[in-house]
């Protein structure tokens, strides 16, 4: 077998080395340019739902719309174009009473994930993630099976329940995370020390952890706040601002889709409007976990 | 300052090389001189800049941020950071060995030994594969592996691993050989396997190794470059000479304390 | 780093691994065991209940539902377009998304500088942020518009109307709900693909580039390769996301009609599981509304092993580098 010796091997690679140079550097530079597309495409979405936000929705935002109840068809007079009022009340009762519940079950739930490490625990800890995926819809249809089929109302306190799926499951994760992330050297000193075991949970961990389970929160109530699915089946509806969680309800995401399904081109436009106000309610959820995880990062 | 050796045809030349990171100096107005096929060894404390010079050599410090050189780098009479050399021809020309084995995982030992030859595009079957025993054969590691060309890179010992990457680098016929304490993560054995391989080295590229072990830097070097760093923590060239003549006949005081081990 | 990239709770517990807590904390065992059972009994309640309620719609559905013709209000109950609808838009979906996703982590990993990687992140995750219904709305009312005018004939005419791109077009469809679908998953798979590509270690790169490889080479041959499991998580959790997806599709895909009663074209237009049962909401108090229950029921099943399958594949990839 004749094989190369080093030498006329070393001037074979020598002069491929050189002569690929320039086809390997403009496939380079392809690659990043394509990469660098790549973001760009990424980017545009964004700004442009903030566009038309600010743009289209804008227009919306005064006193009158927040304060308003929605438009009654055939009411003429231009100085009343309708509001989100009712929705706004909606919302905020609706999601309210959602996390009022969900915030201590959750919390409960992720110390006893992270307290028990057995079999039971572990398969608890699994159906905590399916649910963290499954689509809201089947909430929906759940919530309405179980409550409006046997009680025949459309209330808006099941519309909390129904979000309860979303919002314990989401939350849970992230308390047991928030958990876990806690030096374990804590809980041995607390236990070396002879402390029960509840005590060091909630005068040690839970407080240290405390930070991060809040930013696990805002950022759920970010989500669900503007979750439509489970609301829509049902919570009913109302007109009117209303602060009763034993009536019908609409909330803000309920009254966007309301207003898809009008048709008319002023409905779509006002959609703009809303989708704007509920928007700033997400953003701001989401916004104040971030500080909390900023403030948590920082310890 | 140093006994300079300047040689007349040197393989390196380092002229007044400072490598700043940010604008501070890491290492400062270093020159000297690199011979061919001849090992020479980067020695002195943590912190006196031997890695970032060498890894000024192949000019892999840029991957740094706000990373600048002044001076000069000479590849037999060329500047290497000036535009004659292409950059990934030149990192053909220099090859690098680092302190860990760093095989790529989702390689086999033989697609690990040609990766850089494909990267230049090299296709052709034959030639590759004769490369990858001659590679391996010049690490001391084809008996080893010979049945194991096809098996993942992650199934071989941590000193095998090493000298995988030996034979990686050796298989584009490099005309320097920079190794970064190539044998700080491995066992004696695997250790005594690639000093015994460095020295053999010699016949086909010149070495230049940062060690922090002065017995190692005894064993296998022909040329020792002592670095220290000064009060501005920036690297120097004490003193470089022949290796006899540097633990034995050391010129410069400091060279003589850290001999003595008490730096270091 | 990032809150939310692939929330899972059932690795090594670093808890506290006791089996039962003991010495007299007995209302503490009491109150976390007793919310324990309570989730419990509600899930049970839930599976049963969706179980429960979806049998009378397989009965009236029947053997049908195996069928490949759903006509909701003319009581056509074969669900196989709905799961090709399913299908096909999560597919697309993913097809959009993983090039320009895995393609944006490496800008951001690779291109962008320090200083404006904060920026960029925040604005990728902004875009997780963002409630469907309101991609719902800019889908339905920003994009459709453009594709029914600009885009839309445009591909007829560069395609001289041969498949995908035959047929009849209204805007509304799988292939806008398919892109709104790409950008409403693009930043699990960024983030997802973020992680990895990060965790691929520095001496890998630095060592290919030693040898002489370029950029493109250094992440074609070493980066990449290496990432090819996380990346398959990624798409595993994009999908379970895309799967889940209800309001926007709703919005988006303009049902199953007698032009398109199948997803076989580009412009067809189409229904998925979810977005079918919100779309004919209407419908659910009367008679054939208890075929709803039943495809709720299906997506329980389909999406919570899917689920599932995604957080295995995720785990089994983080613990190579570790």
């Amino acid at each position: 077998m004749t094989m190369t010796n080093a030498t006329e091997a070393r001037d074979i690679i020598r002069a491929k080395a050189l002569s690929s140079v320039k086809r390997r550097e403009n496939l380079s530079r392809l690659y990043t340019a394509t990469v660098a597309l790549a973001l760009v495409v990424a980017i545009i979405p964004l700004t442009s739902i903030i566009s038309d936000l600010v743009g289209k929705g804008g227009q919306f935002l005064s006193w009158g719309f927040l304060t308003q109840n929605v438009h009654t068809p055939g009411f003429n007079d231009p100085h009343n174009v309708g509001g989100i009022a009712n929705a706004i009340s909606g919302s905020l009762i609706i999601v309210g009473l959602a996390v009022l519940i969900s915030v201590p079950v959750a919390i409960l739930l992720a110390m006893a994930i992270h307290e028990f490490n057995n079999r039971i625990m572990k398969t608890v800890a699994v159906i905590v993630e399916v649910f963290v995926g499954l689509p809201s819809v089947v909430f929906g249809v759940f919530a309405f099976i179980a409550l409006v089929v046997t009680t025949k109302h459309f209330l808006a306190y099941y519309g909390s329940l129904a979000l309860c799926f979303i919002m314990v499951p989401v939350s849970t994760v992230n308390s047991v995370a928030a958990l876990r992330a806690v030096p374990a050297t804590l809980n041995e000193a607390g236990l070396a020390l002879g402390s029960k075991p509840s005590r060091v949970m909630f005068r040690v961990i839970f407080p240290t952890a405390l930070p991060r389970i809040m930013t696990g929160i805002f950022l759920a109530l970010s989500r669900t706040v503007g979750e439509t699915a489970p609301v829509l089946f049902v919570t009913g509806s109302s007109a009117l601002v209303s602060w009763n969680l034993n009536k019908g309800a609409t909330t803000l995401p309920a009254a966007i889709w309301n207003n898809l399904q009008q048709g008319s081109p002023y409905a779509a436009l006002e959609c703009w409007g809303i989708a704007l106000v509920l928007i700033l309610f997400v953003f701001f959820f989401n916004i104040l976990g971030r500080i909390f995880l900023a403030r948590a990062e920082k310890k | 300052m140093s006994d300079a050796m300047t040689s007349t045809n040197p393989k390196l030349r380092l002229v007044d090389t400072t490598v700043l990171f940010n604008g501070r100096a890491a290492v400062k107005n270093v020159s000297f001189d690199i011979e061919a096929n001849k090992v020479t060894a980067l020695i002195g404390p943590s912190g006196s800049g031997k890695t970032t010079l060498l890894r000024s050599i192949n000019r892999l410090h840029e991957l740094t941020r706000h990373a600048t050189l002044t001076g000069r780098i000479e590849l037999d009479g060329v500047n290497i950071y000036g535009n004659e050399i292409p950059l990934t021809v030149l990192r053909t020309r220099i090859g690098m060995v680092f302190q860990r084995p760093n095989p790529f995982p989702t390689m086999t030992v033989a697609e690990n030994v040609v990766s850089g030859l494909r990267f230049i595009g090299i296709k052709d079957k034959k030639f590759l594969d004769e490369a990858v025993e001659r590679a391996l054969t010049q690490a001391a590691l084809w008996d080893a592996v010979k049945d194991r060309l096809s098996a993942a890179a992650g199934t071989l010992s941590g000193g095998e691993q090493q000298r995988l990457c030996v034979a990686r680098a050796l298989a584009v016929e490099p005309e320097v050989l920079l190794m970064d304490e190539p044998t700080a993560s491995l066992d004696p054995i695997s250790t005594k396997q690639i000093e015994d391989l460095m020295v053999t080295l010699r016949e086909f590229t010149t070495v230049v190794i940062v060690t922090h072990n002065m017995q190692q830097a005894m064993r296998i070097s022909d040329n020792c470059a002592f670095l220290l760093m000064d009060d501005d923590r920036a690297g120097q060239l004490i003193e470089y000479n022949e290796t006899d003549k540097i633990f034995n006949n050391p010129k410069d005081p400091r060279t003589v304390d850290y001999i003595a081990g008490r730096f270091g | 780093m990032s809150t939310n990239t692939s929330p899972e709770i059932t690795t090594n517990a670093t808890g506290q691994g006791r089996k039962s807590l003991t010495g007299g904390d007995g209302a503490y065992r009491g109150l976390l065991s007793t919310i324990v059972v309570l989730v419990l009994a509600v899930v049970v309640v839930f599976v049963f209940k969706l179980a429960q309620q979806a049998i009378p719609g397989f009965k009236l559905a029947g053997w049908g539902i195996f069928g490949g013709t759903w006509n909701f209000g003319a009581g056509q109950y074969g669900v196989l377009p709905l799961v090709a609808g399913t299908l096909v838009t999560t597919t697309l979906a993913l097809l959009f998304a993983l090039p320009v996703g895995l393609g944006t982590a490496l800008a951001i990993t690779y291109l962008i500088p320090q200083r404006l990687r904060l920026v960029v992140t925040s604005i990728v995750e902004l875009l997780a942020v963002v409630p469907s219904i309101v991609y719902g709305i800019w889908g339905l009312l920003t994009i459709y518009p453009w594709l029914n005018t600009t885009l839309f004939p445009h591909l007829v005419s560069w395609s001289g109307g041969a498949w995908p791109f035959n047929g009849t077009y209204v805007g509304q469809g799988i292939f806008l709900g398919a892109i709104v679908l790409a950008i409403m998953v693009l930043p699990i798979i960024i983030a997802v693909s973020r992680d990895v590509i990060a965790a691929v270690p520095k001496e890998l790169t630095e060592g290919a580039l030693s040898l002489g490889a370029t950029r493109s080479q250094v992440i074609r041959k070493v980066v990449l390769p290496s990432c090819r499991s996380g990346i398959v998580g990624a798409t595993s959790l994009a999908a379970g996301r895309a799967l889940g997806e209800t309001i926007a599709l709703a919005t988006l895909l303009g049902g199953i009609t007698t032009t398109s009663p199948w997803p076989d074209r580009l412009f067809a237009t189409g229904s998925t599981l979810s977005a079918e049962i919100a779309i004919e909401i209407g419908g659910i108090t009367g008679p054939p509304g208890k075929v709803l229950f039943s495809l709720a029921f299906i997506l329980m099943v389909i999406v919570g092993g899917a689920t599932y399958a995604g957080r295995v594949i995720v785990r089994n990839a983080q613990k190579k580098f570790q």
